[in-house]
């Protein structure tokens, strides 16, 4: 059992911002309220701190790539239509980069195969620490990892393969997704009947979880590349997340339209323009967006940026605009909306796990802001 | 004449002036003090807002079409060793303007040759608007950029080509002081050589881009016996007991942090870095890494800095004076002072302490360059 006193508590959630008391047991928060007394408990002092619920990551890819030797197991680039791979296979729980995103106060991750193909897995939510890789894992599958433009583009056209235009990956999509129905057909018309259901095809299963919207197509897509993939959550009538997004203060009526069936994880930015993908850097959209009712996060797409770039990229919608607090909810609970993972992280509410990250300054106000301590499951994982 | 109006100023000096003006005639601030405005023809007003001298980036490669897929033009990868090239000709006002610089009030940048070349060429230091480089250009000839970084090997090793090895690299790069010490006025003419020898002569310092310890002390090791205190780029690897760079080196300029693949980064010890500036260590900051970043980089590092030294006058400086010393260019930029140029950033707060600071007017030599608005970053 352990009490966090005197901290001012930012709970992203029902409660609030309030000075209390949080009571943890049993790697959940039992209680916020002021000056709860537990004399059994094991105190920490948060006089002076902010405590928040751990930093969530609504795209990553750390565990799967190696930043070190180069090393990745996320990008199967044998065929464009990958759809029956998992991330979870290819995660390795001791990976390092966990160990760094406690350091900035990141919990968990959503982490997805990479963009190399166009439809190209599932992926799973993990947290960054923990007993193992089961355990550490909140959700599998939460997405079905898709992507568009370049990254697929520039994989197989070198090849004189298709997808080599934007066309051809656009027709993709579609034929990926009529054949799912053509299979979900197949499989009502058996009536149970097994000699009249269709081979198990699990590339096929996996997209009748988006076909029956328990999962989104979570789709890596810059600029107008968008406007495709709205048309196509519209026809299948699917939900879809848009990330990267760079460029969507173009589109902000038609995305603002979606917002029933999509959400908007924007980032990284950093690189330098480009012609094409990289032409719109606008990360003060998601000001825009967010007062229109668009449900907004911000990737660290971890390892391509370091993990306290989580922070950073909020601090710049803050720069351009954004309000602290509601920037903070992109890294909190709207990801883990997102990541369907709301019911257990994401903000500081009796009964969701402990997760917690403690600042000595409002980390989306202050640029000196420092991370002191992250916690899992109740457990103190990082301390400075 | 065009007048600044009321605002709270920091020079760049370790000073911080409120409700002051600033005097802007022909590019130079002329006068810096209280009621300057009647000697104005335009005035613009600031009440409640930050200035600050325009930002340098110390070791940069925007301006030099660094797109996807096309010819970097300050990476010259058919030699190892091109001391004689010069980045005056790669950088491209329309390139630089693309990058937008100014956005992040960024008035001064340090184009540099890459890291693929044991020695790269000769950097210059330009203003980050206008068209005509050469209108932009500040300094020719501020430093020699050198790079013993993978990057090198990477690019000739694996053409088996010298270096493909740390012993090759170091061993060039001391060939090529010794044939420029041992040079007579009698030996055939050589421009390579003559570059070295600027280095030699101290006309031009030597910057030499580096990820690790043991690239900076095999750095340290070749330049000893000639005199050479380099300064060091990147300088992820850098520890507060690392007391000998006061005496061996003229600083660090501190690369790009934010890029996770460049796992060097990790190496980077802020307060370590910080104690040693503590100690007179001059220390800058760049765009540069090892990957084409943009500019947003730049205060990303300052935030990092921030984190680490709690001290935000010691940051700007880092941002500003610093740079411009190490550079060379400190009669014409990095401060506020009287006499030097009119680059000059109105922020909404200041940005060294807090993501609420939005650019929201440059100037560069007494010129409006930027105005915040839209979307584009």
């Amino acid at each position: 059992m352990k009490l966090i006193k005197n901290g001012t508590v930012m709970t992203m959630g029902p409660q609030g911002t309030l000075q209390a008391d949080i009571l943890i047991d049993n790697g959940k928060i039992l209680r916020v309220a002021a000056q709860i007394e537990q004399p059994q408990a094991q105190i920490i002092d948060a006089q002076g701190l902010l405590v928040l619920p751990g930093l969530v990551d609504a795209h990553s890819h750390i565990g799967g790539f190696d930043t070190i030797n180069g090393n990745q197991d996320l990008n199967e680039m044998v065929s464009p239509l990958t759809p029956q791979l998992s991330a979870y296979d290819a995660i390795d729980p001791q990976s390092p980069l966990f160990q760094a995103a406690l350091e900035t106060g990141i919990t968990a991750s959503g982490i997805v195969p990479g963009s190399a193909n166009v439809i190209c897995g599932l992926g799973c939510v993990v947290k960054s620490a923990g007993k193992d890789l089961a355990s550490r894992t909140l959700r599998h599958p939460f997405a079905l990892k898709a992507a568009v433009g370049g990254n697929p583009k520039g994989v197989y056209g070198p090849r004189n393969q298709s997808p080599m235009t934007r066309m051809a990956i656009a027709e993709t999509i579609r034929e990926y997704f009529r054949s799912v129905q053509d299979y979900r057909r197949q499989k009502e018309q058996a009536h149970g009947d097994p000699q009249k259901m269709p081979k198990q095809d699990p590339g096929l299963e996996h997209g009748e979880l988006v076909l029956d919207k328990k999962i989104p197509l979570k789709i890596h897509v810059y600029q107008h590349d968008m406007l495709t993939c709205i048309e196509l959550a519209r026809e299948f009538d699917i939900r879809i997340t848009l990330d990267h997004a760079l460029g969507a203060s173009d589109f902000l009526d038609e995305i603002a339209a979606e917002k029933d069936r999509l959400a908007v994880i924007y980032g990284p930015i950093g690189a330098q323009k480009s012609a094409n993908e990289l032409h719109l850097v606008d990360i003060g959209c998601l000001k825009e967006l967010d007062e229109r009712g668009v449900l907004c996060a911000i990737m660290t797409d971890g390892p391509a940026r370091k993990p306290w770039m989580i922070l950073a990229q909020a601090g710049e919608a803050v720069r351009f605009g954004c309000d602290p607090q509601r920037a903070l909810r992109m890294i909190t609970i709207n990801a883990a909306r997102i990541l369907g993972c709301e019911d257990r992280i994401g903000s500081i509410e009796e009964g969701k796990d402990a997760d917690l990250v403690l600042f000595d300054r409002h980390p989306l106000i202050s640029t000196a802001a420092r991370t002191r301590m992250t916690m899992i499951d109740g457990e103190i994982v990082y301390c400075r | 004449m065009l007048c600044i109006t009321n605002a709270t100023v920091h020079t760049g000096r370790n000073t911080v002036l409120e409700n002051t003006d600033i005097l802007i005639d022909n590019g130079k601030m002329i006068r810096i003090g209280q009621h300057l405005a009647s000697g104005a023809d335009v005035c613009l007003d600031a009440s409640g807002k930050v200035v600050m001298p325009g930002f340098i980036d110390a070791m940069s490669e925007l301006g030099m079409a660094v797109r996807r897929k096309e010819v970097r033009d300050n990476d010259e990868q058919s030699d190892p060793m091109t001391p004689h090239l010069k980045a005056l000709y790669a950088y491209d006002g329309d390139c630089v303007q693309e990058q937008s610089p100014v956005s992040y009030g960024i008035t001064a940048l340090a184009a540099a040759p890459s890291n693929s070349n044991i020695l790269g060429g000769q950097m210059a230091v330009f203003h980050t608007s206008g068209i005509n480089p050469f209108k932009m250009l500040i300094r020719d000839e501020a430093g020699m950029k050198g790079s013993l970084t993978r990057q090198v090997l990477d690019t000739y090793g694996k053409r088996n080509q010298s270096p493909m090895t740390r012993m090759g690299m170091f061993a060039q790069l001391r060939q090529a002081l010794q044939q420029a010490a041992d040079a007579s006025a009698t030996d055939k003419r050589d421009e390579k050589r003559n570059a070295v020898k600027k280095v030699l002569d101290g006309s031009m310092k030597l910057f030499v881009a580096c990820n690790d310890a043991s690239e900076i002390r095999g750095l340290l090791r070749v330049c000893e016996p000639f005199g050479i205190r380099p300064v060091l780029v990147l300088g992820y690897d850098i520890h507060r007991q690392d007391t000998e760079l006061l005496e061996k080196t003229q600083g660090v300029i501190l690369g790009n942090l934010s890029y996770g693949f460049n796992s060097w980064a990790d190496k980077a010890d802020l307060e370590g870095l910080y104690a040693l500036y503590r100690q007179g260590l001059p220390v800058a900051m760049a765009t540069l890494g090892n990957n084409p970043n943009g500019k947003e980089g730049l205060l990303w590092t300052a935030s990092r800095m921030m984190q680490a030294s709690q001290d935000s006058a010691a940051v700007l400086n880092m941002l500003t004076i610093n740079a411009a010393t190490m550079l060379g260019c400190e009669d014409r930029i990095g401060s506020v002072e009287e006499g030097k140029d009119a680059d000059l950033v109105i922020w909404s707060a200041n940005p060294v302490e807090t993501w609420q600071g939005r650019v929201e007017k440059v100037l560069i030599g007494g010129r409006l360059v930027y105005e915040q608005g839209g979307y584009q970053q």
